[in-house]
């Protein structure tokens, strides 16, 4: 991969929202290793000093946002199950981001989305997703969706799918599905040459390893990467199990995986879109190893 | 000093027309059927023109305010403006064109300014999502919806629906909204959240009007007196009266080509028959979709070949509410659209119906049963009227019925004759049925409920929203193909420039004439060297 970090961007100011998330996390460190000037806009209670309390349920603070050039936006709330409490919060609270970053005169807004949001996908993630691009798109921002991203230390669906392997039999729905992998090494490295990059299509562009990983193969791979060993996996009829988390989820019960990121999974998106661009931007991917 | 010739006065052509006009060395020709107001209503239009609303006779407010004329059985009346049919009417233009059953024959306007002269004057440009599937980014049109948007007035208000149809230039405030209007907004603001989870968003209308200068007649339906609502015919007023162009009308183009390194347009003179050549460095075809289309046809020989179009066609949907608001007969306000309900249907902003709202205008009471206009119904009637909402949406062309049209040849000196038809009328029921189950769950949100059985598509081509004959095409056309490069050229023609809604690749379902304004803008703009404005 190649590093086109210039001189003048070592002063720039790059905002990144959830940026003590996973992925916003990673974002936030291959913006720093390039030479960015980082502002993290965090929930209340992650705060370190010079971070931005942010939350998508609120208004954008005053002058979060001044002297930003670049916002990347990777806030999303994942505690959340309820459709209608989701846009509340996700959609309407990236569309007020938006219209801050506009107001602000950001020069550049990329939205983080996801291989999950796809035309065609039932999942309400993926949904949420892709109404945040359609605005993204209208405002003239840059859209990325990020393929399964996963690690030496992952968080995210790899983290969730890790902690599967605690269970002493494993349930697997969708056994004959795909995921697009992308590591988080190269999610660092890529976000900084993909933010300064200058053409740019009017569409979502994918950010992952342009080759299916069996969901099966990549289960048993994140199961195993501490040296464990991988219980038995029991195919099943992804529906039972959905409904089954469906259920769980309106008891106390707290879940490794949510029933909508398990639609994601068996439901993945048939390809990584306009690849071959990234690539032309001398952004190299890994394959899927662990 | 290089020259330009337009050929129509519509949307498209005043598009180019603006972009010429930003080069002072453009020497410009607009040739036209130029067919126009009759004298007598024209009079009766300047007379109110000229005072103020207390004093308008009654005489003169019903003389120009003729409701809309039902034309076909199961399709939406016709409209009349300023109590004219003048948009409609054939000066000749329409001899030749022949539709099959119920579509629609009306299909070519004579009129100076189009049809914009009747359009709703909804202004929202497509959004970047439609725009990805076109050779022609958001980022090509955006700088010329810009420039459109200086020429033309823009009342809206920054809302949910700027989030996916940005505004682009600051508007002027919209004139107060009838009593459902705001009920409705006021209801989705409540709801918000569960109403965009549905893939319901709504917002203002986004009107081509001075709003600022706005007094509430009511007539904005039937021809606004101080000519508030924009129409491209105010554009070549404003040029011609500037000397900026030559304007020379009741000429009926029917033949265009090249010699050497120019471009020829032959017309007739609907007067008296004499035929007229006009030379030009580059010609720009603005005839509106099937106008253009027939000229084409004509002049390349094409014929006995059916040639697809786009359309978005149109849904009729009429709606009750539970909560009664007060007479709306008796409020003063505005007609136009009030406000927008875009369903989105995948959730990514392609797959969308724009539905445009209507609050109460005598065309409602007018399509009440007879009985229900008689006095001593006239409180079953007037708790009615409180109730009910016209919304008319579109569909996009993807999930439209296409029009097929063949040309066949007429003697020399005659556009060709044209027989329109349409295939896929099944193409629209799944989406229709989308809609609509978005709408039923929406409807307690918003007290909106949609009348289903009296929902209708409209018959082909009578939603106005066609093209795609000589779609953009992504890569260079090739002979043979009925496509254009991104300047609107056919592959036979290098000066020959087609500017209106023939060109566009797709149909999406909101609003067309502002895109239509932009894309002449930026096509006359990159055909002349002159980039982004």
């Amino acid at each position: 991969m190649s590093d086109q970090t210039d001189a003048s961007s070592r002063k720039r100011v790059v905002a990144v929202t959830g940026a003590t998330g996973y992925v916003g996390s990673l974002v936030a460190e291959g913006f720093r290793s390039a030479g960015f000037r980082v502002r993290q806009l965090v929930r209340g209670g992650n705060q370190r000093e010079g971070d931005v309390e942010y939350s998508l349920e609120q208004e954008v603070p005053p002058g979060a946002l001044d002297g930003v050039d670049i916002l990347v936006h990777c806030a999303y709330d994942f505690s959340l199950t309820r459709r209608e409490k989701i846009w509340a919060v996700n959609v309407l609270g990236t569309q007020r981001l938006f219209t801050m970053a506009l107001a602000a005169g950001v020069r550049r807004t990329i939205f983080i989305s996801s291989m999950s949001a796809y035309r065609g996908t039932r999942q309400l993630y993926g949904l949420a997703k892709l109404a945040g691009e359609a605005m993204a798109l209208s405002q003239g921002m840059r859209v990325i969706r990020l393929g399964l991203v996963y690690g030496a230390n992952p968080g995210g669906m790899a983290g969730a799918l890790k902690r599967v392997g605690s269970l002493p039999l494993i349930p697997l729905p969708g056994a004959g599905s795909h995921q697009f992998t992308l590591h988080q090494d190269d999610l660092s490295r890529a976000l900084p040459v993909l933010a300064q990059a200058g053409e740019w299509p009017d569409r979502a562009i994918g950010l992952a390893y342009p080759v299916p990983v069996e969901f099966r193969l990549l289960l048993k791979r994140a199961i195993a990467s501490d040296g464990g060993r991988c219980p038995p996996l029991i195919p099943i009829p992804w529906q039972v199990a959905y409904w089954g988390m469906r259920m769980a989820e309106l008891s106390p019960v707290r879940l490794p995986l949510r029933a909508d990121s398990l639609l994601g999974l068996v439901h993945p998106a048939p390809a990584v879109p306009l690849s071959g661009f990234v690539r032309e931007l001398g952004v190299e991917l890994r394959p899927f190893s662990l | 000093m290089p020259s330009a010739l337009i050929v129509g006065t519509g949307a498209a052509a005043a598009g180019a027309a603006l972009a010429l006009s930003e080069h002072p060395d453009q020497q410009i020709t607009v040739i036209d059927v130029g067919g126009c107001l009759d004298d007598a209503h024209r009079e009766v239009v300047t007379s109110m023109a000229a005072a103020p609303l207390g004093m308008w006779s009654r005489k003169d407010r019903e003389a120009i305010s003729v409701q809309p004329v039902p034309t076909r059985r199961g399709s939406i009346p016709e409209k009349r403006v300023y109590g004219s049919d003048f948009p409609f009417r054939d000066f000749g233009q329409l001899e030749g064109v022949h539709s099959a059953g119920r579509l629609n024959d009306r299909v070519v306007s004579g009129a100076y300014g189009g049809y914009s002269n009747v359009w709703g004057a909804q202004v929202m440009p497509f959004n970047a999502a439609t725009l990805a599937e076109w050779p022609i980014h958001w980022r090509d049109l955006e700088p010329h919806y810009r420039a459109v948007l200086r020429e033309i007035p823009l009342a809206a208000q920054p809302d949910d629906l700027a989030s996916l149809f940005p505004l682009v230039v600051k508007p002027q405030a919209l004139p107060p909204l009838a009593d459902r209007s705001r009920l409705v907004l006021e209801r989705y603001e409540l709801h918000r959240a569960r109403l965009r989870a549905l893939g319901v968003t709504i917002g203002r209308a986004r009107l081509a009007m001075s709003a600022d200068d706005c007094v509430q007649c009511g007539l904005c339906m039937t021809g606004c007196p101080y000519s508030l609502i924009y129409s491209a015919s105010q554009t070549f007023d404003r040029l011609r009266h500037s000397g900026r162009i030559a304007y020379h009308s009741n000429l009926l183009a029917y033949r265009v080509g090249q010699r050497g390194d120019q471009a020829v347009v032959n017309a007739r003179d609907l007067n008296d028959g004499q035929h007229h050549e006009f030379t030009a460095d580059r010609a720009f075809l603005a005839c509106g979709a099937l106008g253009t289309t027939r000229l084409v046809l004509g002049s390349l020989q094409h014929y006995f070949r059916p040639v697809p179009l786009s359309e978005s066609v149109q849904l009729f949907v009429p709606t009750l509410s539970t909560r009664a608001t007060r007479d709306p007969r008796g409020a003063r306000t505005f007609t136009l659209n009030q406000f927008n309900l875009l369903v989105d249907t995948q959730g990514d902003g392609v797959d969308t119906s724009l539905i445009h709202f209507y609050p109460y205008n005598p065309a409602f009471l007018e399509s009440l049963p007879a009985p229900m206009r008689r006095k001593h119904l006239s409180a079953v009637t007037t708790t009615l009227l409180g109730r009910i909402s016209i919304g008319l949406g579109y569909l996009p062309s993807w999930h439209s019925p296409r029009l097929l049209v063949t040309a066949k040849p007429r003697p020399t000196g005659e556009l060709p004759e044209l027989t329109i038809d349409q295939e896929g009328s099944h193409r629209s029921a799944a989406m229709v049925r989308r809609v609509l189950q978005t709408l039923m769950c929406a409807a307690p949100l918003l007290d909106l409920w949609p009348v289903v059985p009296l929902v209708r598509v409209s018959p082909g081509a009578k939603s106005y929203h066609f093209g795609g004959s000589f779609p953009h095409s992504a890569s260079p056309p090739i002979d043979g193909e009925l496509q254009t490069d991104r300047t609107g050229r056919l592959p036979q023609w290098d000066n020959i420039h087609l500017v209106d809604a023939s060109v566009f690749p797709t149909v999406p379902a909101t609003t067309h004439g502002l895109s239509i304004m932009a894309n002449a803008h930026r096509i006359v703009s990159e055909a002349i060297g002159a980039g982004h404005v």
